[in-house]
């Protein structure tokens, strides 16, 4: 494993805000670390760029124990929110900075920086200073000042989160073909799961300090491990709903409605979780439901649903009205389980 | 906290603390050195090899200076010229505060290159150095019969403290919204209530930090005062000091005592006063 | 901006009034009246002997060794001033800026040279380099630096290097806080960002922090000049201008004539010449700090 993090841990003034990290990151690989604000994904990225000390544990890079080294000494390059551009120097400058501490020859630099400026279109800014550049050009010019150094890992702290929607959308794409293309080592903090799925080999889920769930976005969209994951990816979130599950006649029942499944698992109150896009929606199907309010996105409809006493969110492909019927059921394969108090994962099996 | 080797975190730690003590020291010695010598007595001042901790501690020379003992000379001095020195910090201070703070106000809320200009002027006045209009300045204060009093000096005093405070308060007030005195006319006060009751109430944090550097100013001032007074009726402190100093003087520890007490007001007001003035310098003389 | 409205045309003036009047009573004709000294030959040791000379006076001065003697003095003072107090300033705002336990004391601290008046700065420091009684030769004597009591305002050259060092001592932390200022506007995560690509910390302040400082240097260097222009006041209490004319500076240079001699034109003439050239480092100034805006 190229990068690996050993029960890391980080406390600010007699408050835990990682907890035991333990994560193991493939050389070549995207890995995305993503959560809520305050989760402590920041933290770990800044933990492993040498921007803050460890509480505990140790991080490891390329089979070096890097845990005490300050940063300088790491070979990381870090990509920072704000771009934190050098603002007296030219574009050439900012990326030629970390060559030119390691005292290359000119004519490498020069080289060098030049190859980045075009693989980066930023072959005639190269004499701007960053004050006359457009935000996108910024954050190219931070890449650009990342990959230039050649460095054995890439860290990324929510890169694109000053960008507007559309420009977000295309950086997204050219972020991550540049990655493929040159092979590099990212580890990229975002608290957008569209991003962290579109972009990722694999996902780090954090919540409250805890790494909650590692995996590829597949598996992570189908198998969430816990409550918590399986809203925060996916969007709109998955559907929960509270209820008791009969496991003799094979029903779950929740509050004024209840649906027949063929599944096998010990009776109890659980959490039922179902994805929106998931839900069967037809004419003559099981469980009634009826339309609070749609949301009209053209290409797809939200409908806002009372089922029984419980709110549901069903994706149809027709827009609703308010107050119609709306027929549904639940496919076996859709549904998830978890407990009803720490909202774990249940493994169910299929048929008796 | 980035991370750090182990010798970089003690060394900065070392250096840090070794810093912080050479400055204190460099910055508290002379003070402390001239108090001690306020109240250190004769013998020990011109003992050698000198003590610097004296034997016998002697508050005598600040009783005889407040005891305002006209036949006592170096102390009835420095007693009288304390309190012109006060008075005619005080004056000024008032004075320049006023008239600048209306003409600053002025400032802010006029348009056009005429202003502009103005503004530069000011700024020239207050630059000016004291020699430059100190020969005429002479001249008229004798021709009016102002020399040796305290109003000579307050009115030049105000000529260059004016234009320091507007160009103060001008960028004070500046940040305080329109919206405030418009607010007030349409409820029915004219520009002027509007100005006394709303806006200056909320520049008091300008005008304090300004009048103390205005005070300060007029307290330190030296060239014109040593030009335009001669007699306890008029002198300052700094004046009455200079001229101890200068006459051979072996009352060491009497010039000593003065300093000390010329200097408190001042020191005083800036240790009590210190946000405004550490705000005050970095946005007046910087940012302008 | 609400400007003022028709009905309170009158209302600026009525303000303005009161500095305008200082302005052009105390300063514009005294300055004027200055300039027409120059151009006369006023002298009150031979008051019949008044009439209009034109530049003479200047010419007489710049022919005069004292003259250049006394701008040598002044821009000797202010070059070593200036690398005293920006070499101290800047080692002083990096420290203000560190964070350790001692800095709230630190910042309280720097504030009191500031506040000593001039002439009780002159008249300690003075006290302090006492030829005979001084703390500084007992001190150095204690610590074996020296042999004998030295005479620090004594010898002429030795005398204005200590005079400056008296003056930079009260106007050090000004700078320091002047740079403070400019440091604390220096987004924490350029630091970060230099230390990620690989630098030490002497890059550290080269790339990152001087050029943050330059502009409040500038200003630091143009005001600092203009005050060693004008300075008088330390050399008074200090040394008054001896020992040997070794302090003269040009602005004590021209009271001596206008106020010890009494040759009322020529000192006028020094002084026009003065503030000629602290008008041009006012515009100077006032075009740094426009195009800082």
């Amino acid at each position: 494993m190229y990068l690996t993090l050993k029960k890391v841990k980080k406390s600010f003034k007699n408050k835990e805000v990682v907890k035991n990290i333990d994560l193991e990151v493939a050389r070549g690989e995207f890995l995305v670390l993503v959560g809520p604000s305050g989760c402590g994904k920041t933290t770990t990225l800044r933990m492993i760029a040498g921007l803050e000390e460890v509480s505990g544990g140790r991080i490891y890079l390329d089979g070096r124990d890097i845990t005490d080294l300050p940063p300088k000494d790491r070979d990381v390059a870090m990509v920072f929110q704000s771009y934190a551009l050098y603002p007296h120097k030219n574009v050439f400058e900012n990326i030629a900075f970390g060559l030119r501490i390691r005292k290359l020859p000119e004519a490498q630099i020069r080289e060098k920086v030049e190859k980045v400026a075009a693989m980066l279109g930023l072959r005639d800014l190269l004499e701007r200073k960053p004050k006359e550049l457009s935000g996108g050009q910024r954050q190219r010019v931070a890449l650009g000042r990342a990959i230039v150094r050649e460095p054995k890992l890439f860290l990324m702290d929510e890169p694109l989160s000053n960008l507007d929607a559309k420009l977000r959308v295309q950086m997204r794409a050219e972020i991550k073909k540049l990655q493929q293309d040159l092979g590099i080592t990212v580890v990229y903090v975002t608290h957008d799961q569209v991003e962290a799925m579109t972009m990722g080999d694999r996902i780090a889920v954090f919540h409250e300090g805890e790494l909650r769930q590692v995996g590829t976005p597949a598996e992570i969209y189908q198998k969430p491990v816990d409550t918590f994951v399986a809203t925060f990816i996916g969007s709109p979130g998955m559907n929960l709903l509270s209820g008791v599950w009969n496991n003799d006649r094979k029903v779950f029942r929740g509050e004024g409605w209840e649906v027949f499944l063929n599944l096998n698992f010990p009776s109890g109150e659980y959490t039922l979780g179902i994805r929106p896009d998931q839900i069967k929606v037809g004419a003559d199907l099981p469980l009634q439901g009826i339309i609070v309010f749609s949301e009209y996105l053209g290409a797809e409809n939200y409908n806002h649903i009372m089922l029984g006493q419980q709110r549901l969110t069903v994706v149809a492909p027709e827009q609703g009205i308010t107050g119609q019927e709306i027929r549904i059921a639940f496919a076996e394969k859709a549904v998830h389980f978890f407990t009803k108090d720490s909202g774990k994962r249940v493994e169910v099996a299929y048929g008796s | 906290m980035a991370v750090r080797t182990k010798a970089e975190k003690i060394l900065k730690k070392v250096v840090l603390w070794s810093g912080f003590l050479l400055v204190t020291l460099i910055i508290l010695a002379p003070f402390a050195w001239l108090f001690i010598s306020s109240v250190a007595s004769q013998a020990d001042l011109l003992a050698k090899p000198l003590k610097f901790w004296p034997e016998h501690v002697d508050f005598s020379r600040y009783a005889r200076i407040f005891s305002g003992d006209a036949g006592d000379e170096t102390a009835y001095t420095f007693y009288r010229a304390m309190f012109n020195s006060a008075r005619i910090a005080l004056t000024v201070t008032v004075i320049s505060l006023t008239a600048g703070s209306l003409a600053a106000y002025a400032f802010t809320r006029m348009q056009g290159n005429f202003k502009d200009k103005l503004l530069y002027l000011l700024i020239y006045t207050y630059m000016l150095p004291p020699i430059a209009i100190i020969i005429p300045m002479f001249l008229i204060m004798s021709k009016l019969g102002l020399l040796d009093t305290i109003y000579s000096l307050i009115i030049v005093y105000s000529s260059f403290i004016t234009p320091f405070v507007v160009w103060l308060m001008r960028g004070f007030l500046a940040t305080l919204p329109v919206e405030l005195e418009e607010a007030a006319m349409v409820d029915g006060l004219t520009r002027m209530q509007a100005f006394f009751r709303v806006i200056l109430p909320l520049a008091v944090p300008g005008l304090v930090a300004t009048g103390i550097f205005a005070f300060l100013m007029a307290w330190d001032e030296f060239m014109y005062a040593l030009i335009f007074t001669s007699s306890i009726d008029a002198k300052t402190i700094s004046v009455a000091i200079a001229e101890f100093s200068g006459k051979n003087a072996v009352d060491y520890g009497m010039i000593a005592a003065g300093g000390v007490l010329a200097a408190l007001p001042p020191v005083i007001l800036a240790l009590v006063f210190q946000k405004y003035i550490i705000s005050g310098l970095t946005s007046g003389s910087v940012k302008g | 901006m609400s400007n003022f409205n028709r009905h309170e045309k009158k209302l600026p003036v009525l303000l303005l009034l009161p500095v305008a009047l200082v302005v052009l009573g105390v300063v514009i004709y005294p300055l004027l009246y200055t300039f027409w000294l120059s151009l006369n030959n006023v002298d009150l040791t031979h008051p019949l002997d008044k009439g209009f000379v034109g530049l003479g006076n200047y010419l007489y001065l710049v022919k005069q060794d004292y003259f250049w003697g006394a701008v040598g003095r002044t821009f000797y003072f202010t070059v070593v001033s200036l690398i005293l107090e920006i070499t101290a300033g800047i080692l002083l705002a990096l420290l203000l800026n560190s964070e350790f336990a001692g800095r709230s004391i630190l910042r309280v601290l720097v504030i009191l040279p500031w506040a000593l008046p001039t002439i009780v700065n002159g008249a300690m420091w003075r006290w302090i380099f006492n030829p005979e009684y001084g703390a500084l030769n007992a001190l150095l004597l204690k610590l074996g630096l020296i042999n004998t009591y030295q005479s620090w305002l004594g010898k002429p050259f030795l005398a204005l290097n200590m005079v400056i060092l008296a003056d930079a001592w009260k106007v050090t932390p000004l700078v320091a806080i002047l740079l403070l200022a400019a440091m604390q506007a220096i987004p924490k995560d350029l630091y970060e960002a230099c230390e990620v690509d690989g630098a030490g910390k002497w890059t550290v302040f080269r790339e990152v922090i001087l050029p943050y400082l330059k502009p409040t240097l500038l200003v630091v260097i143009v005001l600092r000049t203009m005050e060693a222009f004008k300075v008088f006041d330390i050399i008074y209490i200090m040394t008054r201008g001896g020992p040997a004319n070794g302090t003269q500076v040009i602005t004590y240079y021209a009271y001596q004539e206008a106020f010890s001699f009494l040759h009322l034109s020529k000192g006028a003439a020094l002084s026009y010449l003065i503030s000629l050239i602290i008008l041009v480092l006012a515009v100077v100034y006032s075009r740094l700090l426009k195009s800082e805006l």
